[in-house]
């Protein structure tokens, strides 16, 4: 019996620089609605899924320009938007995470 | 004070050894214990025992809240474990508003200039701005 998992190495999951400019002004949004835990705790496991199975969201839409796709996936309160580049095992996040409708935030 | 319980974290014989943590949590705990010393430095001693008490449950309760919401929004659905099993995965289950309404949010444009700065700036992983984040949620006094 191998003690070897088959697990796959996790992706990278980058953020870009207006992401993260934003994601300030929501957290700062969240505290004020009294939201800080689930949003906390929505960002982490958010961050969690996508290194360890992005396909967890479904394709948006095909990028005319750039041969990518966008995918989303929702961990409410958040929606983010995002591209896999399966070839370098990355994950990037370069739009805005937004709050999903109807959660409060 | 505070060098006292930063020496009681750091040599603690608990379940983490602080010492082998990264150097930015030994930092942000280090500024913790000195502005909790600062807020406590008039309290006499007694007082000073029952607000650590009430503290640490405090700390534990939110951790624990954060841990229940991470755990049921971690939940893996069906067709994820199908997926991760070797099965084609079913379609997900974000309705056809919420998509339409997702493809609104961005243009084109904005999409592929946001992917070709990521592109040539690398990005940054959660974990190098989660302080800024968290500085962001802490409560205003």
């Amino acid at each position: 019996v191998s003690d070897t998992t088959d697990a796959p190495a996790p992706y990278r999951v980058v953020y870009s620089e207006r992401v993260k400019n934003e994601l300030k002004l929501l957290a700062a949004r969240a505290r004020e609605r009294g939201l800080i835990v689930p949003f906390r705790a929505a960002l982490l496991a958010m961050d969690q899924r996508l290194r360890l199975y992005p396909q967890f969201g479904q394709p948006l839409r095909d990028l005319v320009l750039e041969p990518a796709q966008l995918w989303i996936g929702v961990i409410p309160p958040l929606v983010v938007q995002y591209s896999l580049d399966e070839e370098r095992r990355l994950v990037m996040v370069y739009l805005p995470i937004v709050p999903l409708p109807g959660s409060g935030l | 004070m505070s060098q006292q319980f930063w020496e009681m974290l750091v040599s603690g014989a608990g379940a983490i050894d602080v010492a082998k943590t990264s150097p930015a949590l030994q930092q942000r705990l280090r500024r913790l214990s000195e502005d909790l010393a600062v807020i406590l430095g008039g309290c006499d001693a007694l007082a000073r025992d029952d607000i650590l008490a009430r503290l640490c449950a405090q700390v534990l309760s939110h951790i624990q809240a954060a841990d229940t919401a991470a755990r049921e929004a971690l939940a893996t659905p069906a067709e994820d474990r199908q997926a991760i099993d070797g099965q084609p995965p079913r379609p997900g289950e974000l309705s056809p508003e919420l998509l339409e309404w997702a493809r609104q949010q961005f243009s084109a444009e904005e999409i592929v200039a946001g992917l070709r700065e990521i592109r040539s700036t690398g990005g940054q992983e959660l974990t190098d701005f989660l302080g800024e984040i968290d500085k962001e949620l802490a409560p205003r006094e």
